[in-house]
């Protein structure tokens, strides 16, 4: 109720409120609000308090807010409060196991993001690809990096389980850690692994086409596993679907959970493991002591590990806008079979075994049998100490499989173990068909056609360059336009026979880079032994460059040779000249109009076959271990051996006898022709 | 420590947004490098597709062989450059913007018969059991063909890219194009009917019944024949006079020849019993008065002669404008016929789009 006294004092009451809001600590309230949204945020620290961690100054409050940050924070109570002085040393963890997280939420992220692109068909998996390359702002960016960070992922979890090995942490309490990491690695793999098929490139395809087949030869369940992942008996939409889900979600999903059961072992049962030297080692007091310290979590290890985070990332978007790029090649096509399929590294040691013998143990078996071991090894090595030296054998067999790893890598790459044949491991160098390769990367001009069209219509403008060439044939009038065929001898441009089979425009620039391949493909045509020990005299090779479009020129390169024909790979075979008569279709012989029988053109040759015996592979070279006992084969292919002078009777259509004669026997020759053909546009940038 | 490592923190943190700034600087330059690097591959790989699928009958390097060239000589080239250079997409009825789209059409459905039969024979009629094979083979796989949707396309593209021989200058491609020697158009068949003109209504009728509207194909004119799914027609300009008469006909035709022209031009109103409704198309119905009359002329053997048809009627437009005057009869009179001729002329069924015109002169 307002009486007259009130508004008496209404003035003075005034004065004094305002004199109140006057000298009021306005800046101090300010402050404790913004304490109070401060804490509200950072789990009870306040705004002090994160600069004293910053400054790596002594905790402002009593007890210790940082311990009582990790109690309200979700995230934080996830962490430890702390870790040993000793287990935190650089070269002891070198820190794999946090990189590990680090490079799953990379993925995470940038496999989210491209998720938005893609779509899981193959109608339209590769077509986005492209899209994501050429059509979205940070779509090559985002896919640099989401490989980039599978390379790391797969590399880091490899090393943190032999960091682990190698310090012996995986014993007492620590076992089922290592066990859960090993299933981890497994999961890190298949992971990587089932990324692969995503783009829906010829190197996707036919990389897990292979590995997939590997499930074919484990026993019993072989057939089915395989089905089951590839979704038909050959990887399509079904297969490319089921790799999609797989790798999106079934197998994020396992991991997030093993990640999370190998984490809280360590966070909260036993922590990492100190350095053995702090645990069995001859250390002083005051050392050990001191490496036993507790490092706390807040502020120490967080910056650690938030500089990690920032360095890392660096690296990466430097690595990614410098030279990483994920390859990406022609679409998968399950007509064309690559020359050679390369598992990605991580398994390259599994396709290494896989050369050594049967698929069932060297694919299916021993890989097990591995992992089994893998998983048990704490409960094998029942060794209670640490120290290196006091561990000799387990130190020496990690050794051991070390090595045997990079080994079996090493011969799972193609340049192991599996022979091409010649005239195409030369071509492959100069077009390879999984880059670009020297000759796609020659500047467009580079590659010259002829200059002058035949006639008006003649649009294509072809010039042949003979590489290897018969001798003599450079001279032969027929080839005098030097314009249309060139004949390469050489590159020494002080030799007039040099220039003298090239046209102007190459003879401006001798030296080009065009004709240094040229010279290099003449060098290995003449030179490859395994080529000449197949051709039965010397090998030919030409290049032509023709236009096609006035932007689009063809390339081919070939290698031509006679091949002396082996029978089941095995025999060498000769024709031997035999007339035979065409035969009516019931069977008699045709007559010709002057009543004499009609003889087959081109005149007919029997194969002789001689029966080889070889022996070991000798410098190249396989022995021939008995005398050749020459045959004919007769209707129902049994041999019919020619007599010891050489002779062999034998029954024409006509029913008569004639004697054929070895000595007349020639080598069968095959003529054969390898042959690359490019199609190479002016902007096709394979050159810069 | 801690120091040093904020403050690496902070640079590393700097540096990568300043990298993935100058990244996203420099992105538009790289997506329309990538977006050509991607086209002009897919006419390499299109020029390979090519030398395996197509050259062996379209010849190496598109210049043609069994089947017509598909480079710049081809007609199908031209695009924007001007009228007359893809003259053979005009005579497909293709808007000849629409180059990608009419190749990867062909390349995916192909054809089942040649255009150009005299020509280019395709794979039809070549030989013994080709009689009805396709011209050209489907190469999509949706279709049973070899190629995927995207190879189908990488074709597309290398052939589109022989326009790139035209001069860009228009006068220049023209001229290109007129001199090309292959140019060879539907219209030069040397086998097609000409449409006669009319002076002999048979004839006019005998065409138009075998070789424009395709009425040979359900109707056969053949006598004894036995009917499959249409009447035989062999007889009906005696059936028909007889069919009015009938007590079952409910048409509104007095007369052979309106009956035909009723049975032409609404096929509905009377179905022959034995016959499924529905099957005649009704598109008859627009045919000018000159066609049927030429239609029941050959059908009934000459036996029926159209109103003015000494006078050689060949326009149909002669005819409507005669009839628009409905009241000028004397038209009718003037060439020569009775008056009953003429009032059967008005009352005869007759297409609506000649007397829709007529409301408008």
């Amino acid at each position: 109720m307002l009486g007259s006294n009130t508004l008496r004092s209404l003035r003075s009451n005034v004065a004094g409120e305002w004199k109140r809001i006057r000298t009021y600590d306005w800046l101090k309230w300010a402050a404790g609000v913004g304490d109070y949204c401060v804490r509200g945020i950072m789990a009870g620290l306040s705004g002090k308090e994160l600069r004293a961690i910053l400054r790596g100054d002594v905790p402002t409050e009593r007890p210790n807010p940082r311990y009582r940050a990790q109690v309200k924070s979700f995230m934080l109570h996830l962490r430890p409060k702390y870790y040993q002085r000793g287990s935190t040393w650089f070269t002891h963890t070198w820190r794999l196991g946090w990189f590990a997280v680090y490079f799953f939420v990379v993925e995470t992220i940038t496999g989210l993001i491209l998720m938005l692109f893609y779509a899981p068909t193959p109608e339209r998996a590769y077509g986005d690809m492209l899209n994501i390359l050429s059509n979205v702002p940070y779509g090559k960016f985002m896919r640099d990096m989401h490989r980039l960070g599978a390379e790391g992922m797969v590399a880091v979890v490899l090393l943190h389980m032999v960091r682990v090995y190698f310090t012996a942490s995986y014993k007492k309490e620590r076992a089922f850690t290592w066990l859960t990491g090993v299933v981890l690695l497994l999961v890190t793999l298949v992971l990587s692994f089932s990324g692969y098929l995503l783009p829906w490139d010829q190197l996707a395809y036919w990389a897990v086409t292979i590995g997939t087949s590997m499930a074919d030869a484990a026993p019993l369940v072989g057939t089915q596993v395989n089905l089951l992942l590839r979704g038909a008996v050959d990887i399509w939409a079904g297969g490319l679907l089921r790799f999609y889900l797989l790798h999106i979600f079934l197998l994020p999903l396992v991991a997030i959970v093993f990640i999370s059961v190998h984490y809280y072992k360590v966070a909260r049962e036993h922590s990492i493991s100190l350095p053995a030297v702090v645990e069995e080692g001859d250390m002083s007091p005051e050392e050990k002591r001191h490496n036993e310290e507790r490092i706390d979590l807040i502020p120490n290890l967080i910056i650690h590990e938030l500089m990690l985070t920032s360095v890392a990332t660096f690296l990466m978007v430097v690595a990614v806008a410098t030279f990483f790029s994920a390859p990406l090649e022609q679409h998968a096509d399950q007509q064309i079979t690559p020359l050679h399929t390369e598992a990605p590294w991580y398994f390259l040691w599994l396709q290494g075994m896989l050369k050594l013998g049967s698929k069932q143990l060297f694919g299916i078996v021993l890989p097990t049998l591995i992992f089994v071991v893998l998983f048990v090894v704490p409960w094998i090595d029942r060794n209670p100490h640490r120290l290196a030296k006091r561990r000799p054998v387990a130190i020496g067999i990690g050794v051991l499989a070390s090595v045997i790893m990079l080994v079996l890598t090493y011969m799972g790459t193609p340049s192991y173990g599996i022979e091409t044949p010649p005239a195409q491991d030369i071509l492959s160098v100069f077009v390879p068909q999984t880059h670009p390769g020297p000759l796609r990367e020659l500047p467009w001009d580079a590659l010259h056609a002829a200059q002058t069209p035949a006639d008006a219509t003649d649009t294509h403008r072809l010039r042949k360059y003979y590489v290897s060439f018969p001798v003599g044939m450079d001279k032969d009038s027929q080839y005098a336009d030097r314009d249309k065929f060139v004949f390469i001898n050489g590159l020494d441009p002080s030799d007039p026979a040099f220039l003298d089979g090239l046209p102007p425009d190459i003879a401006e620039e001798p030296n080009s880079e065009f004709m240094q391949l040229l010279v290099a493909l003449k060098a290995k045509v003449e030179q490859q032994p395994k080529l000449l020990q197949r051709a039965d005299g010397e090998p030919k090779s030409m290049v032509t460059v023709e236009y096609i479009q006035p932007e689009l020129k063809w390339v081919t390169a070939s290698i031509s040779w006679d091949e002396m024909e082996l029978d089941r790979q095995k025999d060498l075979t000769y024709m031997i000249p035999f007339t035979d008569y065409e035969l009516k279709p019931d069977g008699t012989v045709k007559m010709g109009d002057d009543g004499k029988p009609v003889a087959l053109e081109p005149a007919k040759s029997k194969k002789v076959v001689f029966d080889l015996e070889y022996g070991e592979l000798v410098d190249g070279v396989r022995p021939i271990l008995k005398d050749p006992k020459p045959y004919l084969k007769d209707a129902d292919g049994n041999p019919i051996y020619f007599a010891a002078d050489g002779t062999l009777e034998v029954t024409d259509a006509m029913g008569e006898k004639s004697t054929i004669n070895l000595a007349d026997a020639k080598p069968n020759l095959k003529p054969s022709v390898q042959l690359e053909k490019l199609a190479i546009h002016r902007d096709s940038q394979y050159h810069q | 420590m801690t120091r040093i490592e904020i403050t690496l923190g902070l640079l590393a943190t700097i540096a990568a947004i300043l990298v993935m700034g100058w990244i996203g600087a420099t992105e538009d330059t790289r997506m329309a490098g990538a977006a050509r690097g991607f086209t002009v591959r897919s006419v390499e790989r299109g020029a390979k597709l090519f030398d395996g699928q197509c050259a062996l009958c379209h010849g190496p390097n598109a210049v043609g062989g069994k089947c017509p060239p598909l480079n710049q000589l081809s007609g199908l080239h031209g695009g924007s450059i001007g009228p007359g250079v893809a003259w053979r997409l005009e005579e497909m009825g293709w808007e000849r913007t629409m180059l990608f789209e009419y190749v990867v059409n062909v390349v995916s459905n192909g054809r089942n018969a040649s255009t150009r039969p005299w020509q280019y024979k395709g794979n039809r009629g070549v030989g013994p059991g080709t009689e009805s094979v396709m011209a050209m083979p489907a190469f999509a796989q949706t279709n049973n063909g070899p190629l995927r949707p995207d190879q189908v396309r990488d074709l597309a593209n290398y052939i589109l890219a022989f326009q790139d021989y035209l001069p860009s200058d228009v006068e220049e491609a023209k001229a290109f194009v007129e001199a090309v020697p292959n140019k060879v158009s539907i219209n030069d068949d040397p086998g097609i009917k000409k449409r006669p003109d009319g002076s002999d209504p048979v004839a006019l009728g005998e065409y138009l019944f075998n070789d424009d509207l395709g009425c040979k194909t359900c109707h056969s004119i053949v006598a004894d024949q036995p009917p499959t799914t249409c009447p035989n027609l062999s007889a009906i300009w005696t059936t028909a006079a007889d069919r009015v008469k009938d007590p079952a006909y409910t048409g509104s035709a007095d007369s052979a020849e309106d009956y035909i022209a009723e049975s032409i031009r609404q096929p509905a109103t009377f179905v022959v019993n034995g016959f499924p409704n529905g099957v005649m198309p009704t598109t008859f119905s627009t045919l000018p008065d000159s066609d049927v009359d030429a239609l029941i002329a050959y059908l009934s053997k000459g036996a029926y002669t159209p109103l003015g048809a000494s006078s050689a009627i060949t326009e149909s437009d002669g005819i409507t404008a005669t009839l628009g005057t409905t009241m000028t009869l004397g038209t009718t009179v003037t060439l020569g016929t009775t008056a009953t001729t003429g009032t059967t002329a008005t009352t005869r069924l007759r297409s609506t789009a000649p007397l829709s015109s007529t409301t408008a002169p």
